[in-house]
């Protein structure tokens, strides 16, 4: 018993939650750059009286028919909660629940096709509402990790699971990085000007796939190495840069992004931040008051 | 949280430091938590690119896993009364939408689908100004070539054919009109 209490001492020890700040704004503009343009397709899409459908666990439209208006209300009423969000403390949690029940119910609605970022945006949420992120003065403050360990196991999910299936179920990712250069190619993911012109640059095909499978394959165990730590985020800033400028797969990587302050390792976070404050801020970081909400 | 506890990496004095952690009974079902949480996105893990329950659908991972050599897109054409032959549609303009990817017609989570097709087929009839008697889907394939879009070995394969004024039914029961313009 009292090994699992010092085992549990040790895991739970608070840990810096200035990083808690960055990702609350940073989850605000990604929340935005996913749904804010919805308002413009509403017409087509959730208020038309003509394509509608059902899917898998997406049945919602065979309960109600949803009019123009409505979408119009649904859409609002997560622009609401992103701003909620944007504003922080106690508004945080009612904020998450407004945007998640928005955004949930024109999914739900539309039911064609629930996409990745989606998803991943709705995992960072549910982490955001159990974080210290309601709380003020943050940069200040030390906190439980939990949250920190819950998305850590997020992000190593995804990146885990994605390095580890392209390594096991498509040899060309090791061969000759030929599946890159055609996803390029892609007519609707694909298709940007860098992109084509990569594609056609075959020298670098392997060098991007392998280092990316390597990279996502063993995110789950090098981002837990405090100092790789840094580079394994730097190198995730890169590859979701590099994907954003010539491919279309919408805002990912400011989802994924969002989540990167945390991420990093508190104590590195806390030396970065100081070091920042120091250079760039007017107050000492240490001297300050916290102050309540 | 509610139980102080010394900042691991901190030597410092604790009095100027606002430091909380989860208390002892929560850190119990915390962990406990976090470990199934591993355990199910392991599971989800082992069944991806086979038979995906629903359940597994929320911790289901796979980005561009696949080689494909081949890219497509779907166009439309419509036959109308005391004219000959097929005319081309614009289907871009009738359902404007986009994913980041493209649009929603053109997915093929959606061409796969002869019930969506179906939809697709009688909300095109009622989005065209000029009622049409029939509507049709082709997808045009081609090889991908290297630094280029360019294609010219295109194949075609028709996807769905829609006689204008069939009653299709949509979700809820409700049924799109058989006739007239956009309801």
């Amino acid at each position: 018993m009292k090994r699992v209490n010092q085992a549990l001492d040790w895991l739970f020890a608070p840990q810096w939650a200035g990083g808690w700040i960055a990702v609350r704004y940073l989850w605000a503009l990604a929340a935005f750059l996913q749904y804010g343009s919805d308002v413009f397709s509403i017409g087509d899409v959730w208020g038309a009286p003509d394509m509608v459908f059902a899917s898998g666990p997406y049945r919602l439209s065979e309960y109600f028919f949803m009019t123009p208006m409505a979408a119009y209300y649904l859409w609002g009423l997560q622009m609401l909660g992103i701003s909620m969000v944007l504003w922080g403390g106690k508004a945080l949690r009612p904020g998450l629940v407004l945007w998640a029940f928005g955004a949930w119910t024109m999914l739900g609605y539309e039911a064609l096709n629930v996409k990745a970022h989606d998803r991943l945006l709705a995992w960072v949420s549910l982490v955001l509402f159990v974080s210290p992120a309601h709380e003020r003065n943050l940069h200040l403050k030390y906190r439980s990790p939990f949250a920190r360990y819950f998305l850590l196991v997020v992000m190593s999910a995804i990146y885990g699971a994605t390095g580890w299936n392209k390594w096991l179920h498509e040899p060309t990712w090791f061969t000759d990085g030929s599946v890159l250069g055609l996803h390029f190619l892609h007519y609707h993911h694909g298709s940007r000007p860098l992109g084509v012109w990569l594609s056609s640059q075959t020298w670098s095909h392997l060098p991007m796939t392998a280092i990316t499978v390597l990279w996502e394959a063993f995110f789950p165990i090098l981002i837990l190495i405090r100092r790789i730590n840094p580079i394994m985020l730097v190198l995730g800033f890169l590859f979701h840069g590099v994907l954003l400028i010539t491919m279309n797969v919408g805002p990912f990587a400011f989802v994924s992004w969002s989540t990167y302050p945390i991420l990093l390792h508190p104590d590195l976070a806390e030396k970065a931040y100081r070091f920042l404050r120091g250079r760039f801020g007017s107050a000492e970081v240490t001297g300050e008051p916290a102050e309540s909400p | 949280m509610g139980d102080s506890a010394q900042p691991r990496g901190y030597d410092g004095p604790m009095d100027d430091r606002d430091a909380t952690t989860s208390p002892r009974w929560l850190q119990t079902i915390q962990a406990a938590f976090l470990l199934g949480l591993v355990v199910y996105f392991v599971v989800v893990f082992q069944m991806s690119l086979t038979y995906v329950p629903k359940w597994a659908v929320p911790g289901l991972w796979q980005m561009f896993t696949l080689r494909d050599p081949t890219a497509a897109y779907v166009v439309a054409e419509a036959r109308y009364k005391d004219r000959a032959g097929w005319e081309s549609i614009e289907l871009g303009e009738l359902f404007p939408s986009r994913w980041g990817s493209g649009y929603r017609f053109s997915r093929s989570s959606f061409k796969k689908n002869p019930r969506r097709m179906r939809v697709l087929g009688a909300s095109t009839c009622l989005r065209l100004p000029e009622e049409p008697t029939a509507v049709r889907f082709r997808e045009i394939r081609w090889r991908k070539v290297m630094g280029t879009l360019d294609h010219d070995d295109e194949t075609e394969r028709p996807l769905y054919t829609h006689r204008c004024g069939t009653r299709v039914r949509l979700p809820g029961g409700r049924e799109l009109p058989r006739d007239g313009r956009r309801p």
